[in-house]
């Protein structure tokens, strides 16, 4: 006797549309499906845990209301999502820096604008918050690329599509922000406790 | 000593980052958040929201025009010359002709106790709604429904057909 296949999950775009409809419950899976890889982003981007869940709110509470204008045929939500959450965090970067010079990403420097605020405690690993500690520091392009390549681990393309730069862009920020990190950690490493 | 971390130390830390944050999700309460608001953008609306229209655009009402065909009504109203209906009455009252909201579709839906009330009101008050207005007809009454909130604030209002004074049926 065969065993029935279990039908297969709804895939996103079927999940908005019965959301638009007024389901509920495929809004409630739409989130779970995506919350967790984009707070994990803007907790990285933005060093605050409180500041990431209102990003992260801000991203669905758009989708519901239609604010995004999300095309599926440009790539998958997740990502749109993402580069989303980017332009999100940016807009509220300026808002709080509004004092600074604007980075200017082609700059030689791998290093963000004004004193990196300290970051409160999130993960219990202490190597993990050295290097969390250490992403704070990069300038928010180069912080972009080595996320999403490192953590997320998405292809250039991708990348290039998220923060609407060139693939080539991409792997040079990739390159000089894992650089900066890399002297940012041997710097804590020969800081006296 | 160097001055930077080899690319294989570096790496390793990042793997070590990368599954620390494997554990890390968005706080309980940002759902909870969203699945309220989704909620509250899908309600159902209670069955007399779908019985008024906004003034027709190119009417010229514009905000203040609304605002004191607000003001007028609200002053009517405060006289005990209108007749509350009776709830038994409210639905025989409906003659499917559309209400014209003084207020916003949000409010509206969200008042918990509205009540309909119908009274008698110079044609000339609601003159800014659009009621067309003449030389013949100024002096004139018009039958009108109300739809006030539990503190007496019009949320709507539709004309009567056969209000007194109210032209004949040509057809």
């Amino acid at each position: 006797m065969m065993t029935p296949t279990p039908p297969a999950p709804a895939n996103d775009a079927d999940l908005l549309r019965a959301m638009r409809g007024g389901d509920a419950p495929a809004f409630a899976a739409l989130y779970r499906r995506h919350q967790a890889p984009l707070y994990r982003f803007a907790v990285l981007r933005c060093g605050s845990p409180a500041g990431a869940a209102d990003i992260v709110q801000e991203l669905f509470l758009g989708l519901l209301s239609n604010r995004f204008a999300y095309d599926p045929l440009r790539g998958p939500l997740l990502h749109y999502l993402f580069g989303v959450a980017r332009l999100l965090i940016l807009k509220l970067e300026a808002s709080l820096h509004r004092d600074l010079p604007l980075p200017d990403i082609d700059d030689d420097d791998e290093a963000a604008p004004g004193a990196a605020e300290p970051l409160a405690r999130l993960l219990s690993d202490e190597t993990a918050e050295e290097v969390r500690r250490a992403l704070a520091t990069l300038a928010p392009g180069f912080r972009d690329a080595v996320i999403l390549y490192e953590l997320h681990e998405l292809s250039y393309r991708d990348i290039a599509v998220i923060c609407g730069i060139e693939v080539g862009t991409v792997r040079s920020r990739l390159a000089r922000g894992r650089a900066a990190l890399a002297r940012q950690l041997a710097a804590y490493r020969s800081t006296p406790a | 000593m160097t001055d930077h971390l080899p690319d294989w130390h570096l790496d390793a830390a990042l793997t070590t980052l990368r599954e620390q944050m494997a554990g890390v999700e968005t706080p309980p309460a940002v759902e909870d958040a969203l699945l309220a608001a989704f909620r509250h953008q899908h309600r159902k609306k209670p069955r007399w929201t779908t019985l008024f229209a906004l003034p027709r655009r190119g009417a010229g009402i514009g905000l203040a025009g609304l605002a004191a065909a607000v003001l007028t009504v609200m002053l009517v109203l405060s006289t005990p010359s209108h007749d509350p209906l009776p709830a038994q009455q409210l639905a025989s009252a409906d003659d499917g002709a559309d209400f014209i909201a003084l207020d916003t579709a949000d409010h509206i839906a969200q008042e918990p106790s509205p009540r309909l009330i119908e009274t008698d009101i110079a044609r000339t008050a609601l003159a800014a709604l659009g009621v067309p207005l003449s030389p013949e007809n100024a002096g004139d009454l018009v039958r009108a429904q109300f739809l006030v909130s539990a503190d007496g604030r019009p949320l709507a209002l539709r004309l009567l057909t056969g209000s007194p004074n109210h032209p004949p049926d040509r057809g």
